[in-house]
């Protein structure tokens, strides 16, 4: 079932590597992370942010080998690559834990944005009619192909820049001396605030699926490394504003501290600025959602081989609609959450190596062979 | 069976009155035309040589068949028809026994001439009556600076005020015909190594395969070649100047002509060229960058005002900023109704002016106008039916609407208020954006002849956003939009515009 050559009228540009490894990485996460960051190494969280951006660097580039490499065996994303190393039962084994996984990611997305939305706007908001009218907006996007998906990607950087621009209204109120005594935590601090920030840089895998839907993609690296860098930078910099601004007292009781931020900016016209912002954060969620449901359904067809992505799509949201209804309270969310972040931390910085070491090995008993 | 029967029996009915329908030769013909009192058939009899001549006495030029055609008939040198050929000074006569093209020459104002009345061998000289419409001003997409001229109904004259304006041999104008019973003339009209061949292959495929009866109009036709037909979006543009055909044709794109309608169809477009007005390029660029931005402003103001009014009324009351509260209490108070109703009821009223004064002569619209907009509007507010403050919001979205220079999409962006005020209704501010998403992914998934639709912005091209929400000075605007692919993609070479126009970087005072 697996097509080798995407077509390139499917295919998109290059530059849109940045978007959607940008867009992938700000998620319902950043709204939060300031004080998870904080958590152990207080003011000076800024450094193991900077330091978790620098890693995801080294796994992108990582993840690029393994793709390039990739080139003279087929299809060069994860499915096919998994069905290779590792054979048909082994590897659909392992693919259904890769979607399985993203599924999560996506759902936890979709139920934490609800959670949001149930604590600061509509305390009785529906998760099943949301999630409900949620998914099928969505679907009609994934029904497009991943030019539209892009497309969002696109778009929602777009909308999504001007409200991280606007927390820099807040300098104003600052406390620059609150970053003082600089980097005086104990190097175990940096690594438990380096492993928390984790789920908060996670998304930019995803690129291990849509790797063959970009043209020249080459020059796709450069653009991720741009994305990279520039999440990076927008992490460290709220980072920072949150260490200015808040006490660090204050931050251990914010949950949402970006929020927060939102809730001290006022315009002539607009009263409660964080109304505006939390709703704008939609725009997060799509096309994270968006790409994660794709990246789902397409498993399913690679997997199963006879069923269409457009009807594994239908199941896809069906489920989500189910799990959203099902996750009751905030715990739950935390809980899932929680356990994500570890099956990431081991699916970015030991499984990803690990693969690449497995085609190396790969590679050179291949040569033999022809030896 | 007893339905399979009749239903056998009807397919014998139909099969036999159509083969009344359809003559079978010459006679059969003429006697079902000598049925319609304008069609004219005579036996003429002249000294050495006598035919029969009929003709529409509605289909040709009464002059120039008295003129050009009959007194040959009379001369000695006449004994055949090839000598009619010979003789008569009309250009393009056609020798045929082939009766579907006799027939189909008759009804477009040809004149038949036969030696025997039975006979299939006949001659037809052209003599089409040409009246319509004089060349007027545009009246839909008028302009204060540039040409004045629009199209008319007939489309040899849009042709030729096209042609006029593209003098070279490579403006090409291929015709086809479209509608089983009405078989219209539609132009496909392009300039030959500019457009590109991709598209030009799509249109003529999407208009030849088009299966229906009969053609009115060039917005029947956009809609029936359009990309996706279910979108409230119009893909196509249809315009009546001839100049901005014209420039588009420059630019790349496909001009499509319909007989009888008087507006040319340009495909392939953008979303943002439906909010570019023809006289942006009349004016300076600044100005005309303030204005098709101040356009788009009005197109988000249109389509969100009265949905954030209701949004923020029924749910956000907090983000009302306190000094603001006083004035939305003092005129909410004596409005019974909540506010979705109430913007209901005051958009329909405006929707209701809108038509009725689109429907009625010029001269009693202008009495619409008042009595709408006055006298309703500070009724209803008196009455307590609307507030106010509303009254205004929707008064100037409704007005925002309006400058959308394209007809079509200013319907669009005004209806496109309704789902957004129910959406407010449900969920507030929540609602406006689930709403807005769901339009946004629409327009993402829409393409105008295979072409992204709403280009510019994505699939990113900065060259294209060259002409798009800004409009960069002309000696910017060095190639053509990507957007089409064209065959020549470089309208002039930058450097060589700077040398002739002589700037030269020199210093101070030199």
């Amino acid at each position: 079932m697996t097509s080798p050559k995407i077509n390139e009228t499917q295919q998109v540009s290059p530059k849109n590597t940045m978007f959607i490894i940008g867009m992938m990485q700000i998620g319902v996460g950043l709204l939060s992370f300031q004080r998870i960051a904080a958590l152990n190494s207080a003011q000076d969280a800024w450094f193991p942010v900077l330091l978790t951006g620098a890693s995801t660097l080294i796994i992108m580039g990582v993840i690029f080998r393994l793709l390039e490499n990739e080139k003279p065996y087929g299809t060069q994303e994860l499915f096919s690559m998994h069905k290779r190393f590792f054979g048909t039962i082994v590897g659909n084994a392992l693919n259904v834990v890769a979607i399985a996984y993203q599924f999560m990611v996506g759902l936890v997305f979709l139920r934490a944005y609800i959670e949001i939305i149930n604590v600061w706007i509509f305390p009785k908001l529906s998760p099943l009619a949301f999630s409900f009218i949620f998914s099928v907006i969505i679907w009609y996007l994934v029904m497009g192909g991943f030019r539209a998906i892009t497309g969002i990607f696109y778009l929602s950087f777009i909308y999504i820049l001007p409200l991280n621009l606007v927390d820099f209204y807040l300098i104003g109120d600052s406390h620059l001396s609150n970053l003082l005594p600089m980097l005086e935590h104990m190097p175990y601090d940096y690594l438990q605030s380096f492993f928390k920030m984790i789920p908060c840089y996670l998304g930019f895998e995803t690129i291990l699926f849509y790797y063959p839907f970009l043209k020249r993609p080459k020059e796709a690296k450069q653009w991720a490394m741009f994305g990279l860098t520039l999440t990076t930078s927008v992490y460290v910099t709220l980072c920072i504003l949150g260490t200015v601004y808040f006490s660090h007292g204050e931050l251990m009781t914010q949950v949402w501290p970006i929020i927060s931020f939102w809730k001290s900016i006022h315009f002539p016209l607009f009263d409660r600025f964080e109304y505006l912002g939390m709703i704008l954060w939609i725009w997060a969620l799509i096309p994270s959602f968006a790409l994660g449901t794709w990246v789902v359904s397409r498993g399913i067809r690679e997997i199963t081989g006879y069923i269409k992505q457009k009807y594994a799509l239908i199941f896809v949201f069906l489920l989500n609609i189910l799990f959203c209804t099902i996750i009751h309270n905030r715990l739950q969310i935390n809980l899932i959450l929680h356990y994500l972040s570890y099956v990431g931390f081991g699916f970015l910085y030991i499984y990803i190596p690990f693969l690449f070491f497995w085609q190396w090995i790969l590679k050179k008993k291949r040569r033999r062979k022809h030896v | 069976m007893l339905w399979f029967k009749k239903e056998k029996e009807k397919e014998k009915i139909n099969t036999d009155t159509r083969k009344t329908d359809h003559p079978k030769n010459v006679r059969h013909l003429l006697n079902q035309l000598k049925r319609n009192p304008d069609f004219v058939h005579y036996k003429h009899v002249g000294g050495s040589f006598s035919c029969w001549i009929s003709f529409f006495s509605s289909l040709i030029n009464d002059e120039s068949i008295h003129r050009d055609v009959l007194p040959f008939l009379y001369s000695d040198k006449i004994r055949s028809l090839d000598d009619i050929r010979k003789n008569v000074p009309i250009e393009k006569m056609i020798r045929t026994s082939d009766l579907k093209e006799i027939q189909t020459k008759l009804m477009v104002g040809f004149i038949l001439i036969q030696i025997r009345e039975n006979s299939n061998n006949a001659l037809l000289i052209p003599s089409v009556l040409r009246e319509g419409r004089q060349i007027e001003k545009s009246e839909v997409e008028t302009s204060i600076i540039g040409a004045k001229e629009a199209f008319v109904e007939a489309i040899d004259t849009n042709i030729s005020l096209i042609r006029k304006r593209i003098p070279i041999p490579q403006f090409t104008v291929e015709e086809l015909r479209v509608g089983k019973i009405s078989n219209t003339r539609v132009c496909l009209t392009y300039i030959d190594g500019i457009a590109n061949e991709e598209n030009i292959n799509t249109a003529r495929q999407r208009i030849k395969d088009l299966e229906i009866d009969h053609l009115i109009d060039t917005s029947a036709l956009s809609q029936l070649i359009s990309d996706n037909a279910r979108s409230p979006f119009p893909v196509f543009i249809d315009t009546e100047r001839p100049d901005r055909t014209t420039a588009g044709l420059y630019e790349g794109k496909i001009a499509v002509l319909v007989d009888g309608s008087p507006n040319a169809l340009i495909i392939p477009t953008t979303l943002v060229e439906f909010f570019n007005a023809f006289d942006d390029y009349f004016v300076v660029w600044h100005f005309a960058t303030a204005y098709r931005l101040l356009r788009l402003f009005a197109v988000a103001f249109s389509v969100l005002s009265s949905a954030t009014y209701v949004a923020v009324l029924s749910f956000h009351y907090q983000l009302v900023p306190t000094d603001l509260l006083g004035a939305l209490i003092t005129s909410r108070s004596v409005v019974p109704f909540s506010p979705m109703v109430e913007a209901l009821i005051l958009e329909i009223m405006i929707e209701l002016l809108r038509e009725a004064g689109a429907r009625l002569p010029t001269k009693v619209g202008q009495t619409m106008g008042i009595v709408g907009g006055i006298v309703i509007g500070t009724a209803s507010v008196q009455a307590g039916l609307t507030s106010n403050v509303l009254l205004i919001l929707v008064a100037m979205s409704a007005l925002a609407a309006f400058t959308t220079p394209n007809y079509k999409m200013g319907t669009t962006i005004r209806f496109l208020r309704f789902p957004f005020i129910v959406a407010a209704n449900i969920w507030g501010l929540l609602g406006i954006t689930v709403c807005f998403t769901f339009f946004v992914c629409h327009l993402l998934r829409l393409t105008s002849l295979g072409r992204p639709f709403i280009e510019p912005i994505y699939p990113l091209r900065l060259i294209d956003l060259k002409d798009s929400f800004i409009r960069f000075p002309y000696s910017h605007q060095t190639e053509r939009p990507m957007f089409l692919r064209p065959g020549d993609p470089s309208r002039f070479d930058y450097k060589r515009s700077k040398k002739r126009a002589g700037i030269q970087q020199n210093d101070i005072d030199e």
